[in-house]
């Protein structure tokens, strides 16, 4: 149980990360320039396609957390990773409220406003509660592990 | 030691089993909540947009395909066009009972349009006459342009904002009132006045990529307001007897109308709740049933050393409230995260106005599922344990040791 607890752990967190990498581009797609129906050649970058950057690396990088954490169940990974899965969290939650990078479309009914991003604050604050999770299981007994 | 000790340190030593109960009761829970809070947000929606029609009567063209498709238009913003003469304005004025008289003639946006994505409602109305429109306006230009230019209202879901400039029919307008949101149709809505209406019909035969058809002399509704103290359905008889042809709509019937429409969303989401409740039942009441046919012998000898049944009965009872407490509220808080995560988003795709009942009716649901996912899991988990009780002290431990 103690192992299928903590390889569940891992695997949660690599779910959870490719659940950041596919957010804005599959699962709730941020709006892209031809949806909008322009018939000249003008295709804007539109704001909210720097959002989608900046979370697919974020949504790698919790990927690459889990996996640590799969390959090497060591008490100091866990502590090391639950540290690292706590800020990517933040790091996600924080883009999408707009507080490190731009902002996405102004308008309030914008697929990005309505799907991408209560999406993405949801994915981060389960992340933040896995690396929480993560950093007690590290304070346990070595064995627990 | 008292009962609740037992009963979290049963819990805590059977992780895997408690958690197996948890999960079903949790899942429950979190349809349950999101099915009624959604069913009774978009009843409540309905509600609102009778409220706030503005209207008492509409006269529209007879036929059921046009009830249901001017309903659609009132409730989502769904573009629909037909008419009827405008004459029949005119001669309503002067019937008793009749306050105020309005037309709206109905069109719809090209789906490139530049202002947004999809085609929209274009809705050419009465400015002199309207009372529909004004009491919603949030921003205006003042004062409001004159007829011959060319100028808009919109609503508040519409991708522009006062004085922008967009491209319809090819013939550029000027944005110069948007609405405040009304949770109905109208959010999705453009306005504009019925002569601009008139004129984009002849320029856009040679500007627009396709040209925009309305007959001359026709709208496509007829709003009226009654005087107070007025039988609404006497004056819709009155209104369809004296104008063969015509049929009219009372604001009450529109909110009849949709319901009718979500009858069966609510049907089928009815029986997948019943049939997850019956799951959630069964899955309790045969883990429950396991953990005590384990704990027989222990039983047994709590029985054996004096304890009351009604002692191992209670103890019984706070492990599964326990966890029934505890999973029914995490899956309730779930999914009430859910919907108010994507409440924008799921009135979108299911073209409502809106998901999400007023915080008030909220909590008084959520705090009711959760007692009755509870008290429906507790009275499941227990019903093995009654059996277990009347057996011998024993008999009970001798069918532990061979369990």
């Amino acid at each position: 149980m103690k192992n299928a607890g903590s390889k569940s752990l891992s695997l949660g967190a690599i779910a959870l990360g490719l659940f950041v990498v596919l957010a804005p581009g599959v699962l709730f797609p941020i709006c892209e320039a031809e949806h909008l129906g322009f018939v000249t050649s003008f295709q804007p970058t539109m704001r909210c396609f720097w959002l989608g950057q900046t979370e697919i690396i974020l949504g790698i990088c919790i990927m690459g957390a889990g996996l640590i954490l799969l390959v090497r169940p060591s008490r100091d990974s866990f502590f090391a990773v639950g540290l690292m899965l706590a800020v990517l969290g933040l790091a996600v939650i924080m883009v999408s409220l707009n507080v490190v990078i731009g902002s996405v479309c102004g308008h309030a009914h914008s697929s990005c406003q309505i799907g991408t991003k209560p999406a993405l604050r949801l994915a981060g604050v389960l992340v933040i509660v896995t690396g929480i999770i993560s950093l007690i299981l590290s304070l346990r007994k070595p064995q627990s592990l | 030691m008292n009962q609740w000790t037992i009963a979290v340190r049963q819990i805590t030593q059977n992780p895997l089993r408690s958690l197996l109960m948890a999960v079903g009761v949790a899942l429950f829970a979190l349809v349950i909540v999101s099915v009624t809070l959604v069913m009774a947000g978009i009843n409540q929606a309905i509600s609102q947009t009778v409220d706030r029609l503005g209207a008492d009567v509409m006269l529209i063209p007879a036929g059921e395909q046009f009830a249901t498709q001017f309903n659609e238009a009132l409730i989502t913003g769904k573009p629909t066009t037909f008419y009827l003469p405008r004459d029949l304005a005119e001669a309503m004025e002067g019937l008793a009972g009749v306050d105020k008289v309005s037309t709206q003639t109905y069109a719809q946006t090209l789906t490139n349009a530049r202002c947004c994505a999809g085609s929209f409602f274009l809705i050419g109305f009465d400015r002199p006459h309207d009372f529909t429109l004004e009491p919603w306006l949030r921003e205006r230009v003042e004062p409001w342009p004159q007829d011959s230019e060319d100028w808009i209202i919109v609503g508040d879901r519409i991708l522009l904002r006062l004085n922008e400039e967009v491209t319809l029919y090819g013939t550029s307008f000027k944005v110069a009132g948007v609405l405040g949101p009304t949770g109905t149709g109208m959010d999705w809505s453009i306005y504009c006045p019925d002569p601009v209406l008139r004129r984009l019909v002849q320029t856009s035969a040679v500007q627009a990529e396709s040209p925009l058809n309305i007959p001359a002399d026709q709208v496509s509704a007829i709003l009226i307001r009654a005087r107070a103290g007025t039988d609404l359905i006497d004056l819709a008889e009155r209104l369809e007897q004296a104008h063969p042809g015509t049929q009219a709509v009372l604001s009450s019937s529109v909110g009849k109308l949709a319901r009718n429409q979500l009858k069966v969303i609510a049907l089928i989401s009815l029986w997948i709740v019943g049939i997850l409740w019956l799951i959630t039942a069964l899955l309790s009441g045969v883990v429950f049933s396991q953990a005590i046919r384990e704990r027989q012998g222990e039983i047994g000898l709590f029985l054996a050393k004096g304890a009351h049944r009604g002692f191992v009965l209670d103890m019984l009872t706070r492990e599964s409230l326990i966890v029934s407490a505890l999973s029914s509220v995490s899956g309730a808080v779930a999914a009430l995260l859910l919907i108010a995560s994507f409440q924008r988003l799921l009135a979108v795709t299911l073209g409502v106005p809106s998901v999400l009942p007023r915080p008030a009716t909220t909590v008084a649901l959520v705090l009711g599922l959760c007692v009755f996912g509870t008290i429906s899991s507790l009275i499941c988990s227990l019903l093995p344990a009654l059996g277990m009780l009347r057996t011998e002290p024993y008999e009970a431990i001798k069918r532990g040791e061979t369990a």
